[in-house]
């Protein structure tokens, strides 16, 4: 009705201040581009505030409303005069085609032009107000505020005429004929007095065919029964009237003895109406009830109007309690789960589903409210080809009325459970890409509105920040809860500080080693205090001297506990900087007091703890030989049993292999068990590590590995132990010949160098380089542990272990360098005398 | 066709005397080194029982074992573990993966400590595929 109004050529009979302020209102009417027409406006009074707005405006005026007649094309009247008869006389002599909207209608009118107003303009704020929830609740309960004021006044406005008008009416029927409120009256005897010229118009029974009869009841009725002013007539018990209205009626709360009532009456008009009915009775003068007068107001368009209202008031409403649950302190899936019931409620839908996409990029069932569970169970993870991914991939709202001829299997599929429709809604995030569907579905065929459109929307991009939010939130919790467990329980002390060395984090082991509790510390200890100037120093330092991989570098210093102890530690830390600022500062402590005192003792606690490694190491090698050797006599007594000399030859091999392997784990255990004093004695390394070189030339040769030196001639004779030069040597150029050979890598010459060099004039340095396989991290931090071998059954884990060994008994050092698919350097350092 | 073993070993003196072993039961046994291969030649070859060690460069028994038991169209296939590991460790380390967020495994059909008597080994495979 509005929307047809802007679109209008009106004239106005009646210009008082209603007159003007209505015409403003629909020349300035934000949430229409359309404009009416104000053809005039009739007024006895020349001084009205409608026609001297008019005057303004340049609008036609006039003291006669006839004059309208000379105006061609007309669409609406709209009478502003409140003279009952005025609008019943217009009623008669308009044109037919055009409408009359009378001073009643009017107001009807008016309230939705102002609510179309008014939700125009809530929805742009909705729209401008992003995720503050502040204002989003704001703007919601001006709005939910707007619509109680027009409702009471609106009743007001609409009781005080009907009180006035129940009073005359009684006393005249000529009010009652001339009403255009529909009224009737009954006499005692049920017989119809009084049937107006508004309910001819509203029920379509002329008075001509009502009068004189008791079939008032016919147009509300399909069966004949009493009506409200029967049952005032008969003054029937309460009871009676539950009977027959349910807790439909009421007592009037305007006329005593009067009852009133609102029904669905579906055989009323066209498509049925909505009636309002109140039943007086009728007095004598002593007294007595001489009859009934019934007025019946038609309230469709305006239950239309609340039911629309409502509604409206409803998503509205809906859509704050999910703004406020989904950011409400609950627990995401919680939060969740709430909006969607809330949201299936707004929807009139039955069952509502969110899909969210993972990692894999899947869509996955996340949130389900009442979609059937084979469903679920089928969609686990929706399909590529299916409904869900469809609008994820065109990330649009999509509505398909009715499922059950959907291209879509799983639509189809819902479709036979009863659902009939289904909305899919991107969920989107910041940046608008899509991460998960909204699922929306009913049993009763809906239309949707754009309006409803908009709200699924506004409600799944709330959905959307409201899961992206959350994630991330619960992604912060859980980060802060690992790192803090991490601080706990770390075997460093851990001391972190504000921007002004105000201490804020220390940590179990922090207390242990600085012997001061947390309670001493926390926000009141400077940690320079604490700390030495030499941590602290190295903690300003520390920034800049990053290594290249990022990691801090380690000092080993001193510091002093709460007692005065002094503490050997290995310290590192920094300065937390952000934006070019000090933001604060966090140390890493590492007691050494214990590892100190095992390094005092290390060789020998080192070797028993090797010990005990061994033997457990051991056994799955011997194991393994042991099964060799079965093996080899299983075959052998085949061979024997069926003259097999193949088989025999097979088996013998076996055993020969494994005897080989036992001598070598043998040798190694014993070298490496055995302790023994380097022998000094004079002695060329370079013609040690030549002779040690021309071993392997053979070996190499077979693998077409070239095997290099660069031996230094500044070495020259020395007093050293040459078997731990050639023990040490033979097995680190086998291990290179060995990294050569399983290297899968075949587009490369392989090959070892052998580099000798004399460093500060008493250390040998020998290198050993092959450009083979190299070394993962984790190979290289398992290099020097026992029976650890990449070899397969070809290693015993020892080889490395027992070089190592001889070369700390010589007082010597044995480091590594590797890079995966590059190649590995084994650096070995020996002291030796000059001689 | 006669049934096929998979022999899955590093060492090749075990992969011939299994082999041998196999061989003289009937069976035509079928060979890989590690347990990345040992996986694909099960894909490929579908044998009817594997013969399984733990220790192997590569991939490693554990890790062969768990992938067979993962896949639907795999894990019927009995596996015998063949290995120097005892089966209390074999049983520890698999607990350990599956905490460490693998999924829950069953015990092997079988398990034989090394070294393995020839007979013992022969009864296991009779037993699996009589």
């Amino acid at each position: 009705m509005v929307r047809s109004l802007m679109k209008s050529r009106i004239f106005f009979i009646g210009g008082g201040r209603f007159c003007k302020t209505f015409i403003h209102a629909l020349l300035n009417a934000n949430f229409s581009q359309d404009r009416p027409v104000i053809l005039g406006i009739a007024d006895n009074d020349p001084n009205a505030p409608g026609i001297q707005y008019a005057k303004e405006l340049g609008i036609y005026t006039t003291d006669d409303y006839t004059k309208l007649f000379r105006f061609k094309h007309i669409d609406i009247i709209i009478e502003l005069t409140k003279d009952n008869d005025l609008a019943v006389y217009l009623r008669k002599i308009k044109p037919l085609g055009v409408k009359l909207v009378d001073h009643f209608e009017a107001r009807a009118l008016w309230d939705y032009f102002q609510i179309e107003e008014r939700k125009y303009s809530v929805l742009k704020q909705l729209d401008a107000c992003g995720n503050d929830t502040e204002k989003i609740k704001d703007i919601f309960e001006q709005f939910s505020g707007f619509f109680l004021d027009l409702a009471k006044k609106r009743n007001e406005y609409s009781q005080k005429t009907r009180k006035a008008l129940l009073v005359s009416q009684m006393a005249i029927s000529q009010v009652i004929e001339g009403s255009t409120i529909p009224t009737f009256t009954i006499d005692k005897n049920h017989i119809v007095v009084h049937w107006n010229k508004a309910c001819e118009k509203l029920t379509g029974y002329s008075a001509d065919e009502i009068v004189g009869t008791s079939n008032h009841w016919k147009p509300f009725r399909k069966e004949p029964r009493p009506i409200m002013a029967d049952i005032i007539l008969d003054q029937v018990m309460e009871g009676e009237i539950d009977k027959l209205y349910g807790s439909q009626w009421q007592k009037s709360p305007l006329i005593e003895g009067a009852y009133q009532a609102e029904e669905f009456f579906p055989n009323v008009g066209k498509e049925g109406k909505w009636l309002f009915f109140t039943a007086a009775p009728i007095r004598s003068t002593d007294g007595e009830i001489i009859g009934a007068i019934e007025t019946l107001w038609d309230k469709t368009e305006e239950k239309k109007a609340e039911e629309e209202r409502d509604r409206h008031t409803r998503k509205l409403a809906t859509l704050c309690s999910v703004y406020s649950v989904l950011n409400a302190p609950r627990d995401i899936n919680e939060r969740i789960n709430i909006a969607i019931r809330e949201i299936k409620n707004v929807l009139y839908a039955d069952a509502i589903c969110i899909f969210l996409k993972e990692d894999d990029g899947l869509y996955y069932f996340t949130y389900n409210c009442n979609f059937p569970d084979e469903f679920y169970e089928k969609n686990r993870i929706a399909d590529r080809d299916g409904f869900i991914c469809h609008v994820a991939n065109r990330g649009e709202l999509e509505i398909v009325e009715d499922i059950s001829t959907s291209d879509f299997d799983e639509l189809r599929y819902l479709g036979k459970t009863g659902l009939k429709f289904v909305v899919g809604l991107p969920i989107t995030d910041r940046k608008a890409d899509v991460f998960g569907v909204l699922l929306v579905s009913g049993h009763d065929q809906e239309t949707f509105t754009e309006e409803g459109k908009k709200v699924m929307d506004l409600i799944s991009n709330r959905i959307g920040a409201a899961i992206e939010n959350a994630r991330l939130q619960e992604e912060l919790k859980r980060d802060a809860e690992f790192q803090s467990k991490l601080i706990e329980s770390s075997t460093s002390a851990i001391v972190a500080t504000d921007e002004a060395w105000k201490i804020v984090t220390f940590n179990p082991e922090a207390e242990r080693l600085f012997g001061y509790s947390r309670a001493e510390v926390i926000r009141s200890m400077d940690a320079r205090d604490l700390y030495p100037d030499t941590v602290t120093d190295l903690i300003k330092k520390g920034l800049t001297s990053h290594t290249d991989n990022g990691d801090l570098p380690w000092r080993e210093l001193t510091i002093v506990s709460k007692d005065g102890e002094e503490i050997p530690v290995r310290v590192s830390g920094t300065l937390l900087i952000e934006d070019g600022i000090m933001i604060g500062s966090v140390a890493f402590f590492q007691d050494l007091r214990e590892i100190k005192a095992l390094e005092r003792d290390l060789l020998r606690s080192e070797r028993l703890a090797a010990v005990g490694q061994m033997v457990a190491g051991m056994a799955h090698d011997v194991k393994n030989i042991l099964h060799g050797f079965k093996g080899g006599s299983y075959l052998i007594n085949a061979g024997l049993d069926n003259n097999d000399t193949n088989k025999l030859k097979t088996g013998w091999q076996m055993i020969q292999r494994n005897i080989d392997r036992t001598s070598d784990l043998v040798i190694d255990l014993l070298s490496y068990s055995k302790e023994r004093e380097p022998e000094f004695e004079k002695c060329f390394p370079n013609e040690i590590i030549n002779d040690i070189c021309d071993l392997f030339a053979e070996l190499a040769n077979e693998n077409n590995i070239e095997l290099k030196k660069d031996l230094s001639p500044s070495i020259g004779e020395v007093s050293m132990d040459p078997k731990t030069i050639s023990r040490v040597l033979s097995n680190l150029v086998s291990n290179a010949i060995d990294a050569c050979i399983s290297d899968e890598a075949t587009n490369k010459q392989h090959y070892v160098k052998v580099k000798s060099a004399c460093e500060d004039n008493n250390i040998l340095r020998i290198e050993v380089f092959d450009n083979g396989s190299g070394m993962s991290e984790e190979v290289k931090s398992q290099l020097f542990t026992s029976f650890f071998s990449t070899k397969g059954a070809k290693g015993t884990g020892l080889g490395l272990l027992v070089t190592r060994k001889l070369i700390e008994e010589h007082k010597g050092t044995l480091d590594v360098e590797t890079e995966l698919g590059k190649g590995t350097t084994f650096i070995v350092r020996l002291p030796f005398k000059r001689i | 066709m006669t049934k096929k073993i998979l022999i899955v070993d590093d060492d090749p003196d075990v992969r011939v005397f299994n082999s041998s072993v196999v061989e003289d039961l009937g069976y035509t046994p079928i060979e890989a080194s590690n347990g990345v291969d040992g996986l694909n030649m099960v894909k490929k070859e579908r044998p009817d029982l594997v013969l399984l060690d733990v220790m192997m460069p590569k991939q490693t028994g554990l890790r062969m074992y768990r992938e067979l038991m993962d896949q639907k169209a795999l894990k019927h296939i009995p596996v015998v573990i063949v290995s120097g590991i005892a089966k209390k460790t074999f049983l520890r380390s698999q607990k350990a993966l599956t905490e460490f967020g693998g999924s829950e495994v069953p015990e092997p059909s079988a398990y034989l400590e090394k070294p393995v008597d020839p007979e013992v080994l022969a009864d296991t495979i009779k037993k699996f595929l009589a």
